[in-house]
């Protein structure tokens, strides 16, 4: 068995594993959008698969006298251990987030802290979240087909990305489509209470909103400090 | 015209081994020295997992599909192919991009495999560049997006149609007469392994059925597909989550009062966030003081050209082929993008 395909067949394994542990822990959320989360399993599967077929064919070559002990090709080093520097960067940043520091490089426009994507359905007793304050800070329309205006009671949980002043700051959820690398902020300035709160802090706000000129903003009634929800992002 | 392969296996270099593992322990020192806590840092290492994460499936699909072309698909076939004109063999393939539904980083060792074994190059480059915008999980996705602003067929039709014809015109443009004029010898490629070569170490056919040097093949040209493109997704991915973590987004913002320069600004933000081109709808729309025609240069350019594919295409292509691509792909989606906001007015 040649210490190329040996190595290769090694590598497929651990994104294989890599994959399952994905799946298997939920961490796939931190990575992906639910319109992607299928890739998982597949991935699983599919290199799972590659492997053991690497394998078996690597076997029968060498039952059948025809395996080689050949050297590894720098070809081939180096597109092995590039493989293997997302999973190294995963083990070694355990904990990597899109916090305050991706707001301020992903938020697009001017001065908005937030972006439109299609506007959310209607749904009977569904609760307003992040996107429909920004659509309705975007669209009057909008907002009177959710009777989304002043008084409107809201209970957001999200992250600090912003101090504007004392007891001000801004309250942020990703919304994330297929990967966090086309993860747009969607942001909702608060007036708390006085509180400081690091950047970063998860909080649930509890409050209504209140116009300010020609935006809404949530005047908390209540600010809890919260563990990072299961899954970060809006879905 | 089938490409003429170099067998090239250097010895193992102790010394690149050494280095190579030495990157691997320092990146676990830095994560254990408390580096993954800078901010940035973790923006960095999210987004570049997350690229390779979505990307590596999609690479492993088209290295299967590639394997399959090389081993199962007779080469009657594919001289069948190479004998109709171009006319036929262009619009045919780049179309064939509605049937393929994967992204970008599979479509380029499908398309280096079909060239290679006889398609005609421009007909490969056509399908390569068609299929990640054509294809039906793009546009569904493309209508969901738009579908909030009331333009959904609008901006479907739009990028389907630009696409076919940035395909077509880059496909006739650039693809050359001869696979070798633009394929990249790749090394190691065509050893023993190559079915249509004869075998160079008989004993170990000898004692093998046809089906199990098949498989063996098969397993082969997969894996050698896969390591090949992985090595330039991970490399892509590293430079495009790079980008996002130092460059605010915000800075083009100021540049949408033009169509053209809205246009143009778009384009090389597409270049730089690499995005899959099933997701990079959701991404256009946002941008709201763009002209749509902005957003829709955005939409065809970005699947093209980015700098994911900039390293996949410096492997898989020949010199100064990106340059060519962009000196084609710009002027184009630039004409086009122009005149469907004149045309949406």
């Amino acid at each position: 068995m040649s210490n190329s395909t040996l190595a290769r067949a090694i590598v497929l394994t651990l994104w294989s594993a890599f994959f399952a542990y994905l799946w298997i822990s939920d961490e796939m959320v931190r990575f992906l959008g639910p319109r992607t989360y299928w890739v998982v399993p597949f991935g699983c599967l599919t290199l799972g698969t590659a492997a053991l077929a690497h394998v078996i064919a690597l076997r029968t070559e060498r039952a059948t006298g025809g395996g080689r002990d050949r050297g590894m090709s720098r070809s081939d080093l180096v597109g092995i251990t590039a493989l293997l520097i997302p999973i190294v960067a995963v083990i070694a940043v355990p904990q990597a987030e899109l916090g305050a520091q991706a707001v301020s490089r992903k938020a697009t426009g001017a001065g908005a802290t937030a972006a439109l994507i299609a506007p959310p359905v209607r749904e009977e007793g569904r609760p307003p979240n992040f996107i429909d304050v920004h659509y309705a800070n975007e669209s009057t329309e909008y907002a009177e087909s959710l009777g989304i205006g002043d008084g409107t009671p809201l209970d957001l949980t999200g992250f600090v990305s912003a101090t504007n002043g004392p007891g001000e700051f801004t309250l942020t959820r990703f919304y994330v489509s297929c990967c966090a690398a086309d993860a747009i902020p969607y942001s909702v300035s608060v007036v708390g209470e006085g509180s400081a709160y690091p950047d970063n802090t998860w909080l649930r706000v509890n409050g209504v909103l209140q116009s300010e000129g020609e935006r809404l903003r949530l005047v908390a009634g209540a600010v809890e400090e919260v563990e990072q929800p299961d899954n970060p992002y809006l879905y | 015209m089938s490409i003429e392969t170099i067998a090239v296996r250097r010895p193992e270099t102790p010394r690149l081994t050494a280095a190579l593992v030495a990157i691997l322990v320092a990146l676990l020192l830095i994560g254990r020295l408390g580096v993954g806590e800078v901010p940035a840092a973790g923006t960095f290492v999210l987004i570049f997992t997350s690229l390779v994460v979505e990307a590596l499936p999609f690479v492993l699909m088209g290295a299967l599909v590639s394997a399959v072309i090389e081993v199962y698909v007779p080469v009657t076939w594919f001289e069948r192919v190479a004998r109709l004109p171009l006319p036929v063999q262009l619009p045919t393939a780049a179309l064939g991009g509605f049937a393929f539904p994967v992204c970008e980083c599979g479509s380029v060792p499908v398309a280096r495999r079909l060239i290679s074994k006889g398609m005609h190059p421009a007909a490969g480059l056509a399908f390569m560049l068609a299929s990640p915008i054509l294809n039906p999980i793009v546009l569904a996705s493309t209508w969901v997006a738009y579908s909030g602003r009331g333009v959904a067929l609008e901006m479907v039709a739009g990028r389907a149609g630009l696409g076919l014809i940035l395909a077509l015109a880059a496909g006739w443009a650039i693809g050359g007469d001869r696979a070798t004029e633009l394929l990249r010898p790749r090394p190691g490629e065509g050893e023993d392994t190559h079915r249509s070569s004869p075998p160079t170490h008989p004993a170990r056919y000898r004692s093998r059925s046809r089906s199990q040097i098949r498989f063996g093949d098969f397993t082969t040209h997969l894996a050698a597909d896969f390591f090949f493109m992985g090595r330039f997704v991970v490399l892509g991915g590293a430079i495009a989550a790079l980008m996002q973590t130092a460059i605010p987004q915000s800075i083009v913002g100021g540049l949408a009062e033009t169509p053209v320069i809205g246009a143009l600004s778009l384009m090389g933000l597409a270049f730089v966030l690499s995005l899959c081109s099933e997701a990079d709808a959701f991404v256009a729309v946002s941008f709201v003081q763009f002209p749509l025609g902005s957003q829709l240069a955005f939409l065809v350019f970005g699947p093209v050209v980015d700098a994911k594919l900039a390293f996949l295409y410096g492997a898989t292509f020949r010199r100064r082929f990106v340059l060519r691509l962009v000196a084609v792909a710009l002027p184009v989606t630039l004409a086009g993008s122009l005149w469907f906001e004149v045309a949406m007015r």
